[in-house]
């Protein structure tokens, strides 16, 4: 999912880190739709053009986060005490 | 078994879609109640998978999460919050994972991007959870 938006982002990313680093684009196929402060704007607009459908809402960052859930990554959830 | 920080939680689809399909005078599905865990160690919110794409929600973006094995691209959701009977505001995660929870016991995951904005104590010995804006 979202191959096109991604490859997109990433075609544009030093334009993008220029000029709205921090902030959130929103982009569905080859077309960016905007830049916003906070990424619930990003949806609120993306769902007023294009309704409930998938669109990407990615904020814009010099260097890309991994995500850290190791309760989940390690399955230590229900690990008995 | 310690159940660890825990509480109630319904998940709901988020406010901006709530009305847009009231607008097209579609139903607003109902939402799911479950559990969710309060974890300081997770860096993002998560909120079970097959939960949120049963409220139709639409994924928002793509996150690469660490793995044992290296790392995995998960879907991103907008989800709304609510913990009845707590008197805490609803939570709305803008860019919460999609994860395989409710396997767990869980339909939530409280990570630190939620708990950035409160200041949150865990009572381990009276199981006894603190939660303040």
């Amino acid at each position: 999912m979202f191959e096109e938006e991604m490859a997109y982002y990433n075609q544009h990313r030093q334009d993008f880190l220029s000029k709205c680093e921090w902030k959130y684009v929103l982009i569905k196929g080859s077309e960016l739709l905007g830049t916003f402060n906070d990424a619930q704007e990003a949806y609120t607009e993306g769902l007023q053009r294009f309704g409930n459908v998938p669109f990407l809402i990615k904020q814009v960052l010099r260097k890309e986060q991994v995500q850290q859930i190791p309760a989940l990554s390690l399955g230590i959830i229900l690990a008995s005490s | 078994m310690v159940t660890g920080p825990q509480l109630d939680v319904e998940v709901h689809v988020p406010d901006a879609l709530a009305a847009i399909l009231t607008q097209q005078g579609k139903p607003v599905p109902k939402p799911v109640a479950g559990n969710a865990l309060i974890d300081s160690g997770a860096s993002i919110t998560a909120v079970d998978d097959s939960i949120i794409r049963s409220l139709g929600v639409q994924p928002v973006g793509i996150a690469t999460v660490h793995t044992p094995s290296g790392s995995a691209q998960q879907n991103q959701y907008p989800v709304k919050f609510i913990f009845p009977r707590t008197g805490l505001p609803p939570l709305n995660a803008p860019q919460a994972i999609g994860s395989v929870l409710q396997s767990q016991g869980i339909v939530a995951l409280i990570g630190r991007d939620s708990l950035s904005s409160v200041v949150f104590v865990y009572n381990g010995p009276v199981g006894v959870i603190t939660l303040a804006l």
